[in-house]
């Protein structure tokens, strides 16, 4: 890490962004963490943005305003924000939506954990894998989390 | 009867005289008026017909009877002292006859005559009722057809009715099941995320503020082991709902699914310190998703029910057969393949061999064995929404071996709704 990684979370739930926020706060390395509260917040701030984009973007699926999937259909189609790498952060684990989102060109999916462990190792290893290796990244959290990963 | 036209009462007599001798019935009349009046009111078979006559001759009278539908086809001889006029021949009845006799005539003649007419008379007015009589039977026949035609096409309209009713309500039945299915996995999905974070908090206490307090913390590891049964149950539950819509078959690689959810189950296999052999796994068409959950639940099966005091074995292996059959002979060029999984267990009496695959079915103690009573259940509903079959066979403490039969190939690019 010769850089700090920038993470972008698009979710609803205030538990789970203030949770986020806690673990990449106690995280030993320095992390740039921005948050949107929907999808179409998120697209906004995304399009708006001055500087890099997003290192990944975590993306809830059920949202007001703009859900997940429709949030990630805009990235994909605009072509200033399409490489942003996008892993679904939901509490689904239904096949459908991971068959929707992968479709739709998301690059990973995890299952919200129930564990605070588990997402200091998903904030940890995604963080270390950045810019390049997300992919390497994700296979390692699908091994060593009890949370659904799949990529 | 035979009607005699004449206008003098001698010649009535002499006629039918004659007529009644040789047993025929006779009728006079002794006008062209009077015959016609009589014609109308009775049915005769000759008419004998006076050409000279005041008033109406017999001509005129003969045009009547021709004109009138009743007498038409009655035959008539015509008595003239002139000399017969050819016209009537000419003009011609259809089905009666006409004839002349010169005054004064040869009374055998004119009998000979007569018989003929009448007799040419009677045969054409028995085959003018058969005719009728046809015509009746056609006509009655014809209704009859136009009968059965018309209850033919209101059967039909009836049958195409109740068939329109029965695609609608099965599009109902389908739209609730979809509805029901959508529903629970709604409710399921939504229910999951206050578990999820009760599960989190609950978390985040014992390992921030619990640390000095046993008690405290014997209880609410109680609290979470209590919330991530129920989180279990709710995603077999939604497994369960999920598998009622209609999936894809796409070409599968079982050894594949196998090795992946074996890297799925990495963690509970290395604490059980687990075997597993894995032989050759066929190729076929199946639901990826589904195939991928079946193996995971039996192997979970299997890790779960492990004797206490040994390590758990799991075997692996299949081949191909010939029919549809949990015994069938094995056959390299079957279109089934038989896939087993035998494992070390504690297995069960196969008493309860029905029982096992039963949603929420339990044969143990909560205490004893963890689980949700779905998981065998949520494997038999696979295996019959892939046309399959499915078997068990243990004895208690002897472990378990489980069957499945699938097709290689499906009948459809889609599975069945329920």
């Amino acid at each position: 890490m010769n850089r700090t990684a920038f993470f972008f979370l698009a979710d609803d739930d205030p538990d789970d962004t203030l949770l986020f926020e806690e673990i990449v706060g106690d995280c030993p390395f320095p992390i740039r963490l921005d948050t949107a509260s929907d999808g179409k917040e998120a697209l906004i701030m995304l399009r708006e943005m001055e500087g890099p984009l997003p290192d990944v973007l975590f993306l809830d699926l059920n949202m007001p305003r703009m859900d997940g999937k429709e949030c990630l259909r805009e990235i994909r189609s605009d072509i200033l924000l399409s490489n942003i790498p996008v892993v679904i952060y939901t509490t689904s684990s239904h096949q459908r939506d991971i068959d929707d989102c992968f479709a739709l060109g998301a690059n990973g999916f995890i299952t919200k954990p129930s564990d605070m462990s588990d997402l200091e190792k998903i904030v940890l290893t995604i963080a270390e894998n950045l810019p390049c290796h997300l992919d390497t990244a994700l296979q390692q959290l699908r091994s060593n989390t009890g949370t659904f990963v799949t990529s | 009867m035979i009607l005699i036209v004449d206008d003098l009462a001698e010649n009535l007599f002499s006629l039918k005289t004659l007529l009644q001798h040789h047993a025929y019935e006779v009728d006079t009349a002794s006008s062209g008026e009077e015959a016609l009046k009589k014609l109308l009111r009775k049915e005769y078979s000759l008419i004998i017909l006076d050409v000279q006559m005041p008033e109406m001759d017999g001509y005129e009278v003969a045009e009547a009877v021709n004109s009138l539908n009743k007498t038409r086809d009655i035959p008539i001889i015509f008595l003239s002292a002139v000399n017969t006029d050819k016209r009537f021949v000419n003009r011609g009845y259809q089905s009666g006859g006409v004839d002349y006799l010169s005054k004064p005539f040869d009374p055998d003649l004119l009998l000979l005559k007569v018989k003929t007419f009448v007799r040419l008379y009677e045969q054409t007015r028995e085959l003018k009722q058969v005719q009728d009589m046809l015509h009746k039977e056609i006509e009655s026949r014809k209704r009859a057809q136009a009968e059965v035609e018309s209850m033919n096409l209101s059967l039909e309209e009836k049958i195409t009715q109740r068939t329109r009713e029965l695609i609608y309500s099965n599009q109902d039945l389908e739209n609730r099941n979809t509805e029901l299915a959508q529903y629970a996995y709604l409710a399921s999905h939504d229910l999951q995320e206050p578990l999820r974070k009760i599960l989190l908090f609950c978390k985040v206490i014992r390992e921030k503020h619990l640390a000095e307090t046993q008690d405290a913390k014997t209880q609410i590891n109680k609290v979470i082991a209590s919330t991530e049964r129920m989180r279990d149950l709710i995603q077999d539950l939604l497994s369960h709902s999920n598998l009622s819509g209609t999936s894809p078959f796409t070409k599968v690689d079982l050894s594949e699914v196998i090795e992946n959810t074996l890297s799925d189950l990495e963690v509970a296999l290395h604490e059980k310190n687990a075997r597993i052999s894995l032989e050759k796994m066929p190729v076929l068409e199946a639901v990826p998703g589904q195939m991928r959950q079946l193996f995971q639940n039996l192997i979970s099966n299997a890790l779960k029910f492990s004797k206490p005091d040994s390590a758990p074995e799991i075997l692996m292996k299949s081949e191909l057969i010939a029919s549809k059959d949990i015994d069938a002979t094995p056959d390299p060029r079957g279109e089934y393949a038989r896939i087993q999984v035998i494992d070390n267990g504690i297995g069960f009496d196969e008493a309860y061999r029905d029982k096992i695959f039963t949603i929420f079915q339990r044969l143990h103690g909560r205490s004893e064995y963890e689980g949700t009573g779905i998981g065998l259940a949520i494997v038999k509903k696979i295996v019959e929404k892939h046309n399959g079959l499915i078997g068990a066979k243990s004895r208690e403490g002897e472990g378990a071996a489980f069957t499945i039969i699938l097709p290689l190939h499906q009948t459809t690019s889609l599975q069945r709704p329920e």
